[in-house]
């Protein structure tokens, strides 16, 4: 082994490891947890044994086991990107329920209708200030 | 032609969406009420005073602490119209755009036709009620009508009119969920889900230096659409 694979494959050892922790006390869903330990024990077997990459992409007919890493890192960047922008989304919805109800648990009642109306047309900058519903 | 009995116009609520509208919004809060007792200004987190502004012209006015985008301030605005008990929700532009005359033609269609949506149109009054559109904007909105007719199957003339009423029922139905501008296809497709009757109203529109600038640009007309497949997943 070399000084990268000394300190690669502990560091996806322990992130697999991690990952598995964090699904059994609940910290993350089941199925992002096997997602990241299966990932993190890929990444540590084919840094440990580049060779292995070579193996797996013949199996699954692809040239190089470089360009199945590479494959791999697309298929992952875009399913975390999607994931992520699924939460944003999820996440300004209810920054927009939270505003609403805020907004709704203060609307503001002008006076009397006519005499608002009046003053509005007046110009007069000195109409009485709003009185909270 | 069957139809309901009008509604009073006491249980009829306007809601005006409105972000920095400051220059218009007092004009258009006080035509609308000028015939409409119920008219409630959604302002959406602007920075222009337009809250305050609506509610000197007697406006009520509902506050949004940040901006969250058109379709969500009329969300807001339809659910308080809704708690207040109304019977028939309008909703209408605060660019001054729209004529406060043109509501009463949809509150009538409501009634006239047993329609649960009434939406206004401004390529059914003829040349006269377009004669200001820009001609870039008038063929956008004509392939906002192709695809909605492709995507909902719905016949509409006029898929991006903010003038639209609404019976109580369908406001309660419809789901108010895209903040910004893709709940006009929003509204079409829970037309469609719901199978609500509705009804297409002519309606004019007056477009000026400061609505056009105000309005959606041609660009923005592709945010719309991805915003709207966004949601179609995401949500």
């Amino acid at each position: 082994m070399n000084l990268f694979q000394w300190i690669t494959v502990p560091l996806f050892v322990g992130l697999a490891i991690a990952s598995a922790v964090a699904t059994r006390r609940g910290r993350i869903t089941r199925g992002l947890g096997i997602f990241w330990t299966l990932l993190s024990l890929g990444a540590a077997t084919g840094i440990w044994d580049p060779d292995s990459t070579r193996v797996a992409a013949g199996v699954l007919g692809i040239g190089r086991g470089a360009d199945l890493v590479f494959y791999f890192a697309i298929a992952g960047g875009a399913i975390a990107f999607f994931a992520v922008f699924v939460r944003l989304r999820s996440i300004e919805g209810q920054i927009t329920e939270l505003v609403r109800q805020m907004a709704l648990a203060s609307p503001i009642v002008p006076p009397a209708g006519d005499a608002a109306r009046a003053n509005a047309a007046a110009g007069d900058e000195r109409a009485r200030p709003p009185r909270a519903d | 032609m069957p139809g309901r009995p009008r509604l009073p116009p006491a249980s009829i609520w306007i809601v005006v969406a409105a972000f920095n509208e400051r220059p218009a919004i007092a004009r258009v809060a006080g035509d609308l009420l000028a015939c409409w007792p119920n008219v409630v200004v959604v302002d959406d987190g602007s920075t222009d005073g337009t809250g305050e502004a609506a509610v000197r012209a007697g406006a009520t006015v509902v506050r949004h602490a940040v901006n969250r985008g058109q379709g969500a301030a009329l969300a807001t605005g339809v659910q308080y119209a809704l708690r207040r008990g109304a019977a028939a929700i309008v909703t209408f532009d605060a660019d001054g755009q729209h004529r406060a005359a043109d509501v009463e033609r949809l509150v009538a269609a409501l009634a006239a036709h047993d329609a649960d949506v009434a939406l206004g149109s401004r390529f059914l009054g003829g040349p006269a009620a377009r004669r200001t559109m820009p001609p870039a904007r008038a063929w956008l909105l004509r392939a906002a009508v192709l695809w909605t007719r492709l995507q909902t199957g719905l016949a509409i003339t006029d898929t991006h009119n903010g003038l639209r009423a609404f019976t109580r029922r369908a406001a309660g139905l419809i789901r108010w969920r895209a903040d910004r501008m893709a709940h006009a296809s929003e509204i079409l497709d829970e037309i469609r889900h719901h199978d609500l009757r509705f009804v297409e109203v002519p309606v004019e529109i007056d477009y000026t230096g400061y609505s056009l600038a105000k309005g959606q640009h041609g660009l923005q007309a592709f945010r719309v659409v991805i915003e709207y497949l966004v949601d179609l997943v995401t949500r």
